[in-house]
């Protein structure tokens, strides 16, 4: 009986030392396993599936913000491609503002005639007193108050246009003498020129002091200055 | 004892060698852990029951393992992600029984103090 027991003894000390090395052997793995997810799950804490509400609410903002940006640019490239298509209008347009300006630089120098309403004032001066200066201060004053074109007895008013007296007292524009009364012929806005040599102290006032002078300002409808 | 020794220089070896694996197969691999947990306490219990057989324990533990790792996956391929519970539940039910086994044999018997 004893011999039995011992056998069984021996039996079991050597199950035992397998048993427990087997056992160790997977310990050692599940050490391993345990660690290695443990760190991983580490890591994930410190991304996104871990992040709290607000910080996810940040970051959901913050693309937002991202998106918005680019949608913007998308929209900045959008509007730069349409400019490029539509550059042969622009040319096109650029080209018609340019004649436009050569229309005006041309009325300037007097080289068209223009036709429109306008302002016609007739200035008497039966003593003569008036001198090519009283003339070139009326076309300046009409021309600051927005005339497009002036002509003084059918000699159109342009930069090159002289004011001379001759040594008679007479006046002399672009070496034509000119004699009273003075036909002032503008075409611009009508309400406004009239306003303009009528103003207290303006044009009308001062040259009206003069003995003999006198103005007749008539608004018209339709006025014709041919070319210089 | 040995148990331990060998949980300890696994954990020194897992801190040592910093296996680098993607944060997606964090999945599969917890449910791993928690099968492979399952298996080594069933072996503590088959040892305590005097039952134990080393070929047995072996090859269940990484059948488990693997097995655990595969329903997570199979799940996640099928769309059927609670099968990731399913193993779950399996392996943790499992593990509370060996542990609740090994208690009783504990208390119940003075044979492991003898020992």
């Amino acid at each position: 009986m004893k011999d039995i027991f011992h056998l069984h003894d021996v039996y079991d000390r050597l199950q035992l030392r397998r048993m427990q090395v087997a056992i160790a052997i997977i310990c050692v793995i599940i050490g391993m396993l345990l660690v290695t997810q443990l760190q991983i799950q580490g890591s994930i804490s410190e991304k996104l599936q871990q992040e709290s509400k607000q910080d996810l609410g940040e970051i959901i903002r913050d693309l937002d913000i991202e998106v918005r940006a680019l949608q913007g640019e998308e929209r900045d490239l959008r509007m730069r491609l349409l400019k490029y298509q539509n550059a042969a209008e622009n040319q096109q347009s650029i080209l018609n503002e340019a004649a436009h300006n050569l229309e005006n630089l041309k009325i300037f120098a007097g080289l068209i005639g223009v036709k429109g309403e306008g302002v016609k004032v007739i200035i008497g001066d039966e003593y003569r007193f008036l001198n090519c200066y009283d003339l070139m201060d009326v076309a300046n004053e009409l021309k600051a108050g927005g005339a497009e074109v002036i002509s003084i007895n059918e000699i159109r008013i342009t930069a090159k246009t002289s004011f001379v007296n001759d040594s008679e007292g007479q006046v002399v524009i672009n070496g034509r003498k000119v004699t009273s009364p003075f036909t002032i012929k503008t075409i611009g806005d009508s309400e406004t020129l009239s306003q303009v040599v009528g103003l207290l102290g303006g044009i009308q006032h001062a040259l009206t002091s003069y003995e003999g002078v006198t103005f007749e300002v008539t608004k018209m409808e339709n006025l014709e200055i041919p070319q210089a | 004892m040995w148990p331990l020794v060998g949980l300890l220089i696994g954990i020194a070896l897992g801190l040592f060698l910093k296996i680098p694996i993607p944060p997606i197969y964090a999945k599969y691999l917890g449910v791993a852990t928690l099968a492979a947990l399952d298996s080594a306490f069933g072996g503590i219990r088959a040892s305590l029951e005097k039952e134990f057989n080393d070929k047995l324990f072996i090859s269940g533990f990484f059948s488990n393992t693997i097995l655990a790792a595969f329903i997570v996956y199979m799940g996640d391929r099928l769309g059927v992600e609670p099968l990731y519970y399913a193993a779950i539940v399996a392996f943790g039910v499992r593990l509370f029984q060996n542990i609740a086994a090994i208690r009783r044999i504990f208390f119940e018997s003075k044979r492991w103090g003898k020992e």
